[in-house]
């Protein structure tokens, strides 16, 4: 990644003399390690950039384009974090943010878009390709099918639990219709595209890793790994210098290995992103990818604080849980789980509990779970869940069965503590 | 009607009769005196010829015809022109000029597009927010300082009011306020100007309230009142879908020359 490396140390200069907005020369401060990096020095003496260093800055001082009128939209997180919103500037000029979709969109014979994202139809395909989209609504199902139906859109994109919810509403007429399955915004789970392939059998699959602040795609599908139904993602060399770091800051490199997601987005923003984490992590599966891909093959493992879960000794993630009981899918009826943790007091010490909420077919025994994805669930890459009980680190693994429970409405509920 | 009405309604006429399936069983000509006897078209008319492939699909883009969510198995879906203009939105951005504007109506209207695309041809920025989460809206108002906003009478009486709390009352200079057609507003209690736009569909403007209640149709929309009392509305422009003798269902009366009440 040493290119985009390069390309990085050049955004990382042109943000430091901007004269529109002193955002990093502030932020650095006495720090030379960016001054530093400019010049050849080590990039990973850059300090990191966090959401909570940009929430502090007035939206209009962290903006690096001369004039207010470039700016076409200010676009706020969700806010669900509950450390409030983070407002973010688009720049008219990053209409091409796409563009590396183009050749794609432009080789199937495609029109018509929906989307369960606003910012699909408002600052993307209405600036670059001539693709109508409809806006689909996560949180009305019902309505959302009806506008498909009515539409025949080509191409289907969204949230991986909003269209596994609006797949079965879906007639056979308007499922076949759809092109291209296009999955953003959270973890999609391997799962999950098991589940959709079932409706969506000829159509394309493609999933991207972005966020409102990168505002622009930061990896993408690898094409081998999609045909074994592995959502495997690649670093995209046009748009973002992307590092994975372990807690200390330190670059993670090896293969198998996991670390927090940082990027520094190399395309011309509204507010350049350099060396921001992202709060989300991903493991490195092979630096060497048959699909001739120059970037590390990425699993996005998710969100940090979600879907990742420290249990003594090892790290337990929510695509972990889901490779298992897609390993042991026979024994269940759906696809929706949840992970809960505890902490209970074993022989007089707090052992940490995992307790797996899933649908189990009639006649298997939560028991029978208990003992098969204990066996095959790994909390780190040479040790399962079941060889932590036995060495008494962990309390025995617990399955509820599920079956009769509502599914989970809205987005996905991952790991809870109990 | 004047000639040069009668002659922007042939005209408009004669285009949907040729190019949308709704009007495809319309007489091939019609003069002046015939025009009351032209079939009204209702909803029904164009759910059933509503198939898209009936459509030019270059260059449009669709709304919704339906303002709530409740029913939808009756939603059919509008063709507009994606060129096509927001008139009396455009005249209140030129005379507000607002640093920032934004959109806090339901977005399975499908108009926040159009939204976008006006204030763009403003070079205005704007933010599209969810209706549902105020608390945010009030934070990109504080943050980004937006002094327009696109939205409901409720949905914006109720921003109003938070914004008081974080006393910031007198952010917003100017709300565009989109009502369905044949929908009683009373005067909304908000702090600058208001404009109140009536839509027949969401993102298809034909009327707007004037002061003391009376409506007035749209420049380019022609209104008149059926022998049931009910307003039946026609383009006077070329549209994507074109109005022709649309019966809205909507009881209204004459009140002076060009504007109406609703009774």
């Amino acid at each position: 990644m040493s290119d985009t490396q390069d390309r990085a140390r050049e955004v990382l200069k042109s943000a430091l003399t901007s004269p529109y907005s002193d955002f990093y020369r502030l932020k650095y401060g006495n720090d030379s390690g960016a001054e530093r990096a400019i010049s050849g020095g080590d990039w990973g003496a850059v300090p990191f950039l966090t959401r909570g260093e940009i929430q502090q800055v007035p939206v209009w001082d962290r903006i690096f384009f001369p004039d207010k009128k470039t700016i076409n939209a200010i676009r706020p997180t969700s806010g669900t974090s509950g450390k409030g919103a983070l407002l973010m500037p688009r720049a008219y000029d990053e209409k091409d943010t796409k563009r590396w979709q183009a050749w794609f969109f432009n080789a199937l014979p495609i029109r018509r878009s929906a989307s369960f994202s606003g910012a699909q139809y408002l600052y993307y395909y209405s600036n670059t390709e001539r693709i109508d989209t409809l806006q689909l609504i996560p949180g009305d199902i019902p309505l959302s099918a009806a506008l498909v139906e009515r539409y025949r859109p080509d191409v289907l994109a969204g949230f991986p639990y909003a269209l596994v919810a609006l797949a079965p509403m879906l007639s056979a007429a308007a499922s076949s219709r759809i092109q291209v399955v296009q999955l953003f915004g959270e973890l999609c789970t391997a799962s999950d595209w098991r589940f959709l392939k079932a409706y969506f059998r000829d159509s394309i699959f493609f999933a991207e890793y972005s966020s409102i602040e990168a505002q622009t795609p930061i990896a993408g599908t690898c094409p081998v790994a999609a045909r074994s139904y592995e959502l495997l993602v690649h670093p995209l060399t046009a748009s973002a210098h992307v590092e994975l770091v372990d807690e200390s800051g330190a670059a993670v490199t090896e293969t198998g290995k996991s670390g927090e997601i940082v990027i520094t987005v190399l395309r011309p923003t509204a507010l350049p992103l350099i060396r921001y984490k992202t709060g989300d992590s991903a493991r490195i599966v092979r630096t060497d990818c048959p699909c001739g891909a120059t970037t590390p093959l990425l699993q996005i493992e998710g969100r940090l604080e979600i879907d990742r879960l420290r249990i003594r000794g090892g790290e337990l993630h929510t695509v972990e849980v889901d490779r298992v009981l897609t390993s042991l899918a026979q024994y269940l009826t759906g696809y929706e789980f949840e992970v809960r943790f505890a902490e209970l007091m074993q022989d007089g010490l707090l052992v940490p509990r995992v307790t797996i909420v899933c649908a189990l077919q009639p006649g298997v025994t939560p028991e029978h779970m208990e003992r098969l994805i204990a066996s095959a669930l790994r909390v780190a890459p040479d040790k399962t869940y079941a060889e932590g009980v036995a060495a008494g680190e962990y309390a025995p693994l617990r399955v509820v069965n599920r079956v009769g429970e509502p599914g989970v409405q809205g987005k996905r509920v991952r790991i809870v503590r109990e | 009607m004047t000639p040069d009405i009668f002659n922007k309604l042939k005209e408009v006429y004669t285009f949907a009769r040729t190019h949308c399936a709704a009007y495809k069983d319309l007489p091939e000509s019609v003069t002046a005196d015939q025009w009351k006897s032209v079939p009204v078209s209702s909803a029904d008319t164009l759910r059933a010829a509503s198939s898209l492939l009936t459509y030019p699909e270059k260059d449009v883009r669709y709304v919704i015809s339906e303002f709530s969510t409740a029913h939808p198995e009756n939603l059919f879906l509008v063709p507009r022109r994606i060129d096509e203009p927001w008139p009396l939105l455009t005249a209140e951005i030129d005379e507000i000029k607002p640093f920032v504007a934004a959109y806090l109506a339901p977005l399975f209207w499908q108009v926040a597009p159009i939204f976008y695309a006006t204030f763009r041809a403003k070079s205005v920025p704007v933010s599209v927010l969810a209706p549902r989460n105020l608390p945010l809206a009030v934070q990109v108002m504080k943050e980004a300082r937006a002094e327009m906003v696109v939205s409901t009478p409720e949905v914006a009486e109720e921003l109003q009011a938070m914004l008081a709390k974080e006393n910031l009352e007198k952010q917003i200079r100017a709300w565009h306020l989109i009502v369905p057609f044949g929908t009683e507003v009373k005067p909304p209690v908000l702090n600058g100007l208001y404009m109140v736009e009536y839509h027949l569909f969401p993102g298809v403007p034909v009327a707007r309230m004037l002061q003391g209640g009376a409506i007035e149709p749209l420049p380019g929309i022609y209104f008149e009142v059926s022998e049931q009392g009910t307003c039946l509305i026609s383009s006077l422009e070329k549209h994507a879908l074109p109005l022709v003798r649309y019966d809205s269902g909507v009881r209204i009366a004459r009140k002076e020359k060009n504007t109406f009440l609703f009774i």
